[in-house]
């Protein structure tokens, strides 16, 4: 029951638009709106890096205030993908200040430019497939090793799980990962040399 | 998993993680990780934590971002807002429903009795104060001779009025010649048996002195009884015969609960007349025998009401003159009769 006609649920703003709104007025309630909505991520990509809960909760709060920063100096096409580079570049730039020694490689302002214009560039496998780009893939599935080729049909073309194709051939969930990315890998470059 | 998403959604992450997917959700969902690398990174992140531990991570950094105070903020305003209104509505209809209710209130306010009256209509009886009385006395008035001449009695008037000024600072206390008193009579509930309640408690002259100064409050149990002046308490006399007399106020026989009873059902305004009510203040005096005469429009009101709330002042019951120092005396009374259209039901 609404018994507060005010507080009903109005249409969500898009990232985009939210951004616009950000911009022309500053509104740092706007920014944070957007920013807790990709903040689950932000924390996960932390917490992948830094391996460590309250590191990863401490760089998730002094990112939003570079977001806040930043946000206005470049333009951002997608936020999603902008804020992805802002937090695995944050996340690299504090690892190398603590081990000086490794080198750690970071996307040059340049690079994030580019990644920014772009929309996640879709593997083969991922796109909607037609049926010259189906005859291709076979074709190049059938040059993969034998994990990767069995990894990659039980995944794409019978709609198993990582668990389920670990237990059918008996290996670790990891393995499997790792055989669906580094087959992908080896399709697109299969792909390329047919163009 | 909801397919129709362009992301994955924070809920569909936990629930990946807490493993309530199935098989088939499972896989779309990871389908959907091959295409978005940041969710993918973040999920490896999350693996070897509890779930329920990066929740709770997750919720104390929400309460560090604006929105969501925000949020609360506005939630805490609407409510607030709401709780005023009703208030305010209660209010209001309480107001409505005092305003509809039907109130007369009648005042009484005995006045200085005038030198001429005083000439005029000499008290019938006389009072003897013994300073002891055997408790079982009966409390009958006396009649008893007068025995001195108006005419004395008047001259003797300044002096005397002196005489009680002075008194009135030291004990508050003074006799009725100087007192007015207010009486809301719709919690005034004196009635006879009150009065003769009121006669026991003061079977003794000793007992009736010390009780002098809050005699009036209890004689009129629950009355809101504004005082102008020093009230004068009402005195317990005795007779020569050895016989009590109480000092009352002149008051219709049957108690003012009944006359204001009375007053309500005859006071009625036309159908047709202007105003919802129409108040008309009248003074009148009440001689030693109880008569009623010389009506005065005090408020100046409608001539034509005026007169009828006379006619149903004269018509109504019958009342009994004040009784002073066990005398019966002639008295002024004021009486605010309210008149109003009669309701339809």
């Amino acid at each position: 029951m609404q018994l507060i006609p005010l507080n009903r649920n109005k249409k969500a703003k898009t990232d985009s638009e939210l951004l616009e709104t950000f911009l022309n007025n500053n509104n740092q309630e706007v920014l944070g709106e957007l920013y807790s909505r990709h903040m689950h991520l932000v924390y996960g990509v932390c917490l992948k890096y830094f391996k460590n809960s309250e590191k990863a909760k401490d760089a998730v709060i002094e990112l939003y205030e570079k977001v806040l920063v930043e946000v206005g100096k470049h333009e951002v096409g997608n936020f999603k993908s902008w804020l992805y580079v802002v937090a695995k570049n944050y996340c690299l730039m504090e690892l190398r200040k603590t081990k000086p020694g490794n080198t750690v490689s970071v996307s040059s302002e340049k690079e994030m430019e580019i990644f920014m214009e772009k929309e996640v560039d879709l593997h083969p496998l991922d796109e909607e497939q037609n049926a010259a780009l189906e005859k291709a893939l076979a074709n190049c599935i059938e040059k993969l090793k034998a994990e990767q080729q069995q990894c990659i049909r039980l995944f794409y073309y019978k709609n198993r799980c990582y668990h389920e194709i670990a237990t059918t051939l008996n290996i670790e969930e990891k393995k499997v990962k790792s055989f669906i990315q580094n087959g992908k890998r080896n399709l697109k470059i299969c792909l390329d040399k047919q163009k | 998993m909801n397919d129709n998403k362009t992301h994955i959604s924070r809920k569909d992450f936990f629930r990946y993680l807490k493993n309530e997917m199935t098989d088939s959700e499972r896989n779309a969902f990871e389908k959907e990780l091959q295409k978005h690398p940041f969710e993918a990174e973040a999920l490896e992140g999350f693996s070897g934590y509890k779930p329920e531990n990066i929740e709770n991570d997750l919720n104390d950094l929400q309460k560090q971002i604006a929105p969501v105070k925000q949020k609360n903020r506005f939630r805490f305003m609407a409510a607030a807002a709401t709780i005023l209104l009703l208030i305010t509505a209660g209010v209001i209809w309480m107001q409505i429903q005092t305003e509809n209710k039907p109130l007369q209130t009648v005042e009484t306010k005995p006045v200085e009795k005038t030198e001429k009256s005083a000439e005029k209509y000499k008290p019938l009886k006389k009072q003897t104060v013994q300073s002891e009385v055997d408790e079982e006395t009966k409390m009958v008035e006396q009649p008893v001779k007068r025995e001195k001449s108006p005419e004395k009695e008047t001259a003797k008037l300044p002096q005397k009025n002196a005489a009680r000024s002075k008194k009135k600072t030291e004990d508050n206390v003074s006799t009725k010649n100087a007192h007015q008193v207010l009486m809301i009579v719709e919690d005034f509930d004196s009635d006879e048996t009150e009065i003769n309640e009121d006669n026991d408690k003061f079977r003794t002259a000793k007992s009736a002195q010390q009780r002098k100064a809050t005699t009036n409050s209890k004689s009129f149990s629950g009355a809101a009884v504004t005082a102008q002046a020093p009230v004068a308490a009402p005195v317990a006399a005795v007779a020569p015969e050895g016989k009590i007399v109480e000092d009352s106020d002149a008051r219709p026989v049957t108690g003012l609960n009944k006359y204001n009873a009375y007053l309500d059902s005859t006071a009625v305004l036309p159908a047709n007349y202007k105003k919802r009510k129409e108040k008309i203040r009248v003074k009148f005096e009440i001689d030693t025998e109880g008569n009623l005469y010389n009506f005065q429009n005090i408020n100046r009101a409608d001539t034509l009401l005026f007169n009828k709330a006379c006619e149903i002042i004269k018509n109504g019951p019958h009342w009994s003159p004040e009784i002073k120092d066990g005398k019966q005396i002639a008295t002024t009374v004021e009486l605010k009769v309210i008149f109003r259209k009669k309701q339809k039901r």
